[in-house]
């Protein structure tokens, strides 16, 4: 990104002042920036009863016969006399503004004013026209319409176009911006050794014709449509819009004209005997957020989905900041509050309820085609690693006997054997003055002072490996209420929440562990305020769920077993805290007898109330042959649960049968947000200050009528509406449309706020050239990919981007286009032109959303739980990253700085920072994609500086310079030195990833060293930008 | 490139001149780290605007609305009409959400009793008997207003300036106009507590987000994993010292590049990559608390051996503060409650109250009281109206934006105060209002920032913290 100079910002206006002033490029800015607020369209917020906007209110003259403007005579204009005015209470605009004006900016106005005060139309919202092609001193230079005013600008300055890109910089860059990946080095070869117009062009038809190119377009539809698989308020609920994704990969696969597209999506539901695809066309218009907060009136929200419908649409076709209008009438752009709110009334009457979740009415009942291939993927994964846990078991079970026969002889060995170990304390707390103590090991027992609330913490350092369950008995004490469990009236205990800590006793730190359940020998049902009952309460933070006794005998003696998720490994400077919280609603109810136990058995045990397998075993005095069918099952688990492979290589096959399972659902029928109208049509009324409640006078639908008068006979509908926009007259969905597609490509606009084509917004740098090229677009017939491939085939896309420090001053901006952009490319299209160069990009089109590879957690705390983040099995995780399920409260981590689709978003944001540095050195995707890019490599040749260049090649299109290739080998001769002593190290980085799996006949140190090249060359500038 | 990249002034670039008003793309780069003509912190030229007393804020957020009936605003009358309906004359149409429409509106008095903890008059609800011992050092505001009076909207709105999402929050404001201090570690950092119990009140990421600002002023979540920082890691089986080797080649390769290209974007790319280096040992020495004291620990309360507990957060913002850390903002949800307040809100009390006066007192000692601003609050308050039977343990308290409390303290703001009063049921306001557009004018007064001289040029409007609406600095609070 260029930066700017104060040198070349005054070069821009001295340039601009010698010549004849306009009003829509040097006046109009100032009056809109700095007096339209007060002095603007908006007639309640006017001013002394002045308008500027307007020639007639600014020569209008007020009581006392003065005008603030008189055309010819600055002297007698009040304008003029009060932004000149010393006078601090006088001076215009007022201080407290903070918008003073400069003084190049005063003598603008009063020379405009004595030139006559000449107005005219904005241009964006005068008619589309091709203007005549200026004539250029270089003619050989153009090649495309708008190349002569690109050009001609340029003489105009005194700059000549730099000089074309090299051939492979060229074919890198038009691969990245048709297709978002890099294209393979045969191809780049091939373009190098015969670098003709003939076959760049060849090569851009079959761009064209790619999926990858459709895939690409759908990328950018995705921010501009807030496109999401979540509601993204509350719980983010999951949706299943993901259908209408595929229909726009085939809208712009078969080059679906602009204008069908656009008829389509807003309102293709209301064409006449709609199909299913045009119906679901219409979800465009339901990707907006959805909030079903407890309290919140649905009315509110559903009134807030109408304004956000008709703000995409403003931003997304006409570049319009349409929500400035639903306050006040618009302070710089012609849209009155009212008209705003005849817009809404177009999208104010499908029969929606403002509700959320699953619950978002209308749905289109739909029913995917699509996924077939990605069904096929998943069922060869699931065959591939189940027969690799079957041989794994296969291998694990040849131990089985042994263990089976020391298991026996451990537990006849050990007499009055038990799967449960006893706690024996070694600290005892309580937080609210009881006294607890241990009776014997594992037996305690509370007296003193029974507080309303109480907690019990034990410490211990139990004589086990390992701990996977804990068991806990509440025993009843003649010292009790009724003989029972609790000092309480009623004797009765309740236990709000059991904790388990892991302390580490070198560095005081404690974790929390986690619990797959529990179980109780008693369990009240659960109903009312009272809900206390159910076991699994107690492994929650919540004080208003447990386990109670209430209900049972004073006598019984209650047993709850919990086991935990992942068995906890100790050594000695480990610590196990074990805590009991009496926190309950009720108060006083606090257990005064227990005792706890630990197993270290996996399997069934720690599930187990009564009697273990192993117990059993112990009574058969260890006799392994009278073992029941069922036992020996039991036994097996315990032996296979424990070998951590056998648990990995089971978790894999689950999640593949899942995979499996989440294709075979996606073909199902499936519930789409879409647009349908209400029997009876909605009022619709303008809202007071934009609030939701507060009805001011009732509108009926229409547009915006100072842009394009509504075409007689044409229907008021939202078929009308899409109509309107694609109405050739209209001034600006060509424009912005065509703004956006350059936006795609040379990294921004012509008109650098895409999303604002208003007076507020940037002027274009080249007002012919976008105009020329928007016409270009109309007369055929809103041709997409003619329009791309007509930017693409240009003079100007194909210059060099190399900079010249004299032009970076000249035009730090690059506003003249006197060289090709260069800039980083947006996070998603990084991810998938990393995947690529490591040939483990599963190119595969359509189909429902993925969940590649994220750190742990990441997505944990932020939704509370409430949605687990599991990794796609198989080759889903390696998908573009246009299938990334997309959840709206927090985004896929890798895809730093892209839009979180909360709103329509259409201006490429990129930024530079350390995190982002972070993700592409650490990702484990992206070290998977070096081991393989460097696995490749090494089978490729032999040589250091081959394998150097083959992936190079693979990621930025050319070959290693000579100086280039030193730096990587003495980096590599450095890091083989390291690696030769730690191949342990290597081994571990060479493993990550699914299709990693170590160096295998390799050398590790060497293919580790590679893996480093290839890491350094995927995070080279150049990799990840387009030049 | 520095001298010619960087000769103009920023100010002066956002002011801008006719015809070329600067959008964020420009400012991008603009924003890029270290350059030589911006303040010393990579700020706004100009900026603090004036000498604030505060250098540093820590925001103790209390998600979903902690009630200032049993902890803060003591309302003896309240309790008196205990089973009545409170007279429309005192409601004045005040709106109540979806939950509580077609219920009567019966007051409840508080489920607590409150004393003075300390030598002020300031009076505390027994759940908060730590917050109690401090009292001395609040600043206590009873007077706060907000609009909203749903969750997800109300809390943007306190910590955005407005109810939708897409605008910055408070401390991407700050990293914006005043830099850093700190070169190996984020400006703005987030900390969520964790929990056992999911939370029905998302903590969405916008909350720290940067909304039109360029990202790098965002707020980094610091999660208390393996990785505090999401990849902060190098990958298993990489040495660190191979690392830094493929690090000092990939520098040399882009300075090459950066001399062909003229990009300076790659001067910052090299830079970035060297902090990004830098953070690889900043943040672990951050989040280790292993270099702690016992007394520490004991101070902060059992809690804060537990990593991603609210103590454990507490004592990471106090180192940093002590790292110069600009914006450091806690988030501990789950005080929405609408059911059981009696059992529920202590709960949540149990988790806050010791580590928050632990962190006042930590801070005094060390000296770093004086210059850091400690917020605590919700996005609102809870009504003085019972919810579900108001006899029963079930009882709990909605939503209420009309008035509720918070409290601040530090940065040269009065000790032992109370501003602002409720009417005699704590309904609404009756002196001394505080929106939330003021708390954040006040909040940008102690930084030295003047809130209507801060804006963004975005979509065609120069956007402030502040919005649209007159906010005024609450200049009663400082002493």
């Amino acid at each position: 990104m260029m930066k700017f100079t104060p040198f070349i910002f005054l070069l821009f206006i001295l340039s601009l002042r010698a010549e004849e002033l306009s009003f829509n490029e040097q006046i109009l800015p100032i009056l809109s920036d700095k007096c339209f607020h007060c002095h603007g369209p908006d007639d309640k917020h006017r001013k002394a009863k002045l308008r500027l906007d307007t020639f007639e209110g600014a020569i209008k003259k007020n009581k006392k016969g003065k005008a603030a403007i008189v055309p010819g005579k600055p002297a007698e204009s009040l304008l003029v006399k009060l932004i000149k005015t010393d006078d601090e209470d006088d001076i215009m605009p007022p201080e407290d503004t903070g918008k003073q004006l400069t003084k190049e900016e005063i003598s603008l106005l009063t020379r405009w004013v004595k030139e006559g005060a000449k107005y005219e139309k904005h241009w964006a919202f005068t008619e589309v026209k091709k203007a005549q092609t200026p004539s250029v001193k270089n003619k050989d230079w153009p090649q495309q319409g708008f190349d002569h005013f690109v050009l001609a600008k340029m003489e105009k300055k005194g700059l000549a176009p730099n000089k074309d890109a090299a051939p492979h910089t060229l074919i890198r860059r038009v691969h990245l911006d048709l297709t978002g990946l890099p294209p393979k080095p045969e191809i780049v070869k091939a373009f190098v050794a015969n670098p003709s117009e003939k076959h760049f062009e060849k090569i851009v038809d079959g761009l064209l014709a790619s999926d990858a190119y459709a895939e690409r377009m759908a990328m950018v539809w995705m921010d501009a449509s807030r496109y999401s698989d979540s509601d993204g308020f509350q719980q983010d609920k999951t949706r299943e819009s993901w259908p209408w994704k595929d229909w726009v990969i085939k809208a712009y696969k078969n080059n679906m004209p602009f204008d069908q597209f656009t008829i389509e999506q807003l309102a293709g539901d209301l064409l006449p005997n709609p199909t299913n695809e045009q119906k679901l066309a219409t979800a465009f218009n339901r990707h907006h957020m959805t909030n079903g907060e407890g309290g919140r009136d649905p009315e509110e929200s559903r009134i807030d989905y109408v304004m956000d419908r008709v703000n995409t649409v403003g931003t997304v076709w006409m570049g319009l900041t349409l929500g400035c209008a639903q306050c006040h009438t618009h302070k710089f752009d012609p849209v009155t509050q009212k008209e705003y709110y005849q817009m809404n009334a177009f999208f104010n009457s499908i029969d929606e309820d403002g509700k959320a979740g699953m619950a978002a009415k209308p749905y289109l009942s739909y029913t995917p085609k699509l996924s077939g291939k990605g069904l096929k993927d998943a069922e060869d994964w699931l065959a591939l690693v189940k027969d690799k846990e079957n041989q794994i078991i296969t291998e694990a079970m040849k131990d089985f006997d042994q263990w089976l026969s020391r298991k026996a002889h451990k537990v006849v060995s050990n007499k009055n054997f038990s799967s449960w170990k006893k706690v024996h304390s070694t600290k005892l707390k309580t937080n609210d003055g009881a006294i607890l103590e241990q009776l014997s090991p594992g037996e305690f027992i509370v007296s003193g002072k029974n507080s309303r609330h109480e907690d019990y913490t034990i410490n211990t350092s139990p004589n086990l490996k390992q701990i996977t369950g804990v068991r806990l008995k509440i025993k009843s004490d003649e010292n009790n209420t009724n003989a029972a469990f609790s000092k309480d009236k009623d004797g009765h205990v309740i236990l709000t929440n059991f904790k388990f800590f892991v302390r580490s006793k070198s560095t005081g730190t404690q974790q929390s562990l986690s619990f797959a359940g529990a179980k109780a020998s008693y369990e009240k049902s659960g109903k009312g305020w009272k809900k206390y009952g159910p076991v699994k309460g107690i492994l929650d933070d919540d004080p208003r769920t447990g386990w109670t006794s209430t209900g049972s005998k004073p006598e019984d003696e209650h047993t709850i077993v919990i086991n935990l998720k992942k068995a906890v490994y100790l050594d000695d400077d480990k610590e196990v805290i074990i805590e009991l919280r009496h926190r309950s609603l009720a108060g006083h109810k606090n257990i005064r007898r227990f005792s706890l136990e630990l197993t270290d058995e996996f399997g069934s045990t720690p599930k187990t109330l009564g009697e273990t397998a192993s117990e059993r075993l112990a009574k058969l005095n260890g006799n392994t042959n009278k073992i029941s069918t069922k036992d020996r099952s039991i036994f097996k688990d315990e032996f296979l649960y424990a070998l951590p492979h056998v648990v990995a290589a089971k978790n894999e096959t689950r999640s593949a049968h899942s995979s499996v399972g989440y294709y075979k659902n996606s073909a199902k029928k499936k519930k789409v947000m879409t647009m349908q109208e209400r029997k009876e049509p909605r009022k619709t009324h303008v809202l007071l200050r934009g609030v939701w409640n507060k009805k001011g006078e009732e509108v009926k639908p229409g547009a915006l009528e100072d842009l394009l008068a509504w075409p007689k006979g044409l229907k008021k509908d939202r078929l009308g509406l899409a109509k309107w926009l694609i109405n050739k007259q209209h001034p600006l969905t060509a424009r912005v449309t065509v703004n956006r597609y350059w936006q795609m490509i040379f990294g921004r606009g012509l008109v650098r706020t895409p999303e604002d084509f208003g007076l507020q917004g940037e002027r274009p740098t080249h007002t012919k050239a976008l105009d020329w090229l928007a016409a270009e677009f109309m007369e055929n017939d809103w041709n997409v990919k003619h329009i791309i491939k007509t930017i693409v085939m240009s003079r100007t896309y194909k210059l060099s981007s190399l900079a010249s420090k004299e032009l970076i001053v000249q035009d730090p901006e690059n506003r003249l286009l006197a060289r090709a952009p260069r800039y980083r490319m947006p996070s998603w299209m990084i991810r998938d032109s990393i995947l690529k160069s490591a040939d483990v990009l599963t190119e595969r089109t359509f189909g429902p959303p993925v969940f590649p590879f994220q750190p742990l957690g990441a997505w944990k705390d932020s939704t509370m739980g409430r949605f687990t983040y599991k990794v796609s099995p198989g080759k889903d995780a390696y998908r573009r990253s246009l299938y990334t399920f997309w959840r709206r409260s927090v985004g896929p981590t890798n895809m730093f700085d892209n839009s979180k689709r909360r709103n329509c978003s259409i201006r490429a944001v990129r930024t530079n920072t350390p995190l982002h540095a972070l993700n592409l050195m650490n990702d484990s995707a992206y070290v998977e994609a070096a081991g393989l890019l460097a696995r490749q490599s090494m089978k490729s040749a032999k040589s250091l500086e081959s394998r150097i260049n083959h992936m190079t090649f693979r990621v930025i299109s050319r070959k290693a310079s000579k100086e280039e290739i030193n730096f990587l080998t003495e980096q590599y001769e450095e890091s083989l030195k390291i690696f030769e002593t730690n191949t342990d190290e290597a081994k571990e980085l060479l493993s990550i990833g699914q299709f990693q799996n170590g160096a295998g006949k390799q050398n590790p140190a060497e293919l580790a060293a590679l893996f480093c090249l290839a890491q350094t060359i995927l995070n080279l500038d150049e990799a990840i930008n387009r030049e | 490139m520095n001298d010619l990249s960087f000769s103009i002034n920023r100010r002066n670039l956002l002011k801008s001149t006719a015809g070329f008003s600067l959008g964020a793309l420009a400012l991008n780069s603009l924003n890029a780290e270290n350059k030589s003509a911006r303040n010393a912190q990579g700020g706004i030229e100009g900026l603090p605007h004036f000498k604030g007393k505060a250098k540093r804020v820590i925001y103790l957020t209390q998600s979903g609305g902690p009630t200032q009936h049993e902890l803060f605003d003591y309302k003896p009358e309240l309790a008196k009409w205990e089973g009545k309906v409170i007279p429309e004359s005192i409601r004045k149409g005040q709106r109540v959400t979806g939950m509580t429409k077609g219920q009567k509106q019966i007051a409840m008095g508080a489920r607590t009793k409150f004393h003075r903890y300390s030598k002020c008059d300031i009076e505390i609800g027994e759940w908060l008997p730590h917050i109690g011992s401090v009292a001395d050092e609040l600043c206590l505001i009873k007077s706060m207003k907000s609009d909203q009076i749903n969750h997800a909207p109300a809390m943007t709105k306190m910590l955005t300036g407005h109810q939708l999402p897409g605008r910055p929050s408070m401390g991407a404001w700050m990293s914006y106009g005043l830099g850093s201090e700190n070169k190996n570690l984020p400006d703005y950092v987030a900390l969520v507590s964790k929990m056992d119990r999911p939370s029905d009140q998302p903590l969405y990421e916008y909350y720290w987000g940067s909304g039109f600002l360029p990202s790098q002023y965002q707020g980094v979540k610091l999660r208390s994993a393996k990785e505090p920082v999401l990849y902060l890691n190098d990958p298993k089986g990489m040495n660190k010292k191979v690392r830094r080797r493929m690090l000092d080649t990939l520098a040399k390769m882009n300075q090459q590049h950066l001399e062909k290209t003229n990009d300076p974007e790659i001067e910052t790319r090299i830079k970035q990559y060297e902090m990004a280096f830098r953070m690889q040992t900043s943040v672990p020495e951050l989040t280790d608390l292993s270099d702690e004291p016992d007394h520490v620990f004991d101070l902060y309360g059992p809690d804060a051996r537990r990593p991603g507990s609210y103590a454990a957060n507490c004592i990471l913002a106090r180192r940093l503060a002590e790292r110069n850390v600009r914006f450091i903002q806690l988030f501990h949800p789950d005080w929405d409650h609408h059911s059981r307040l009696a059992a529920w809100c202590p709960a949540r009390c149990r988790d806050t109250d010791q580590p928050t006066a632990a962190l006042i007192k930590d801070l005094k000692q060390r000296g770093l009281l004086e210059d850091t601003l400690i917020i605590w609050g919700g996005e609102f308050g809870r009504s003085p109206v019972g919810q579900g039977n108001y006899k029963t343990p079930e009882a709990g308290r909605d939503h209420h934006p009309s008035a509720f409390s918070i409290f601040m303290a530090g940065a040269g703001l009065k000790k032992g105060f109370s501003y602002g009063q409720t009417d005699e049921f704590g309904f609404h306001v009756a002196e001394n209002p505080v929106h939330t557009h003021d708390l954040h004018a006040t909040v940008m007064h102690a930084m030295g920032i003047r809130h209507d001289r801060l804006s963004y040029r975005y979509q065609g409007l120069d956007m402030k913290l502040t919005g649209v609406e007159n906010a005024k600095v609450i200049k009663d609070l400082f002493a």
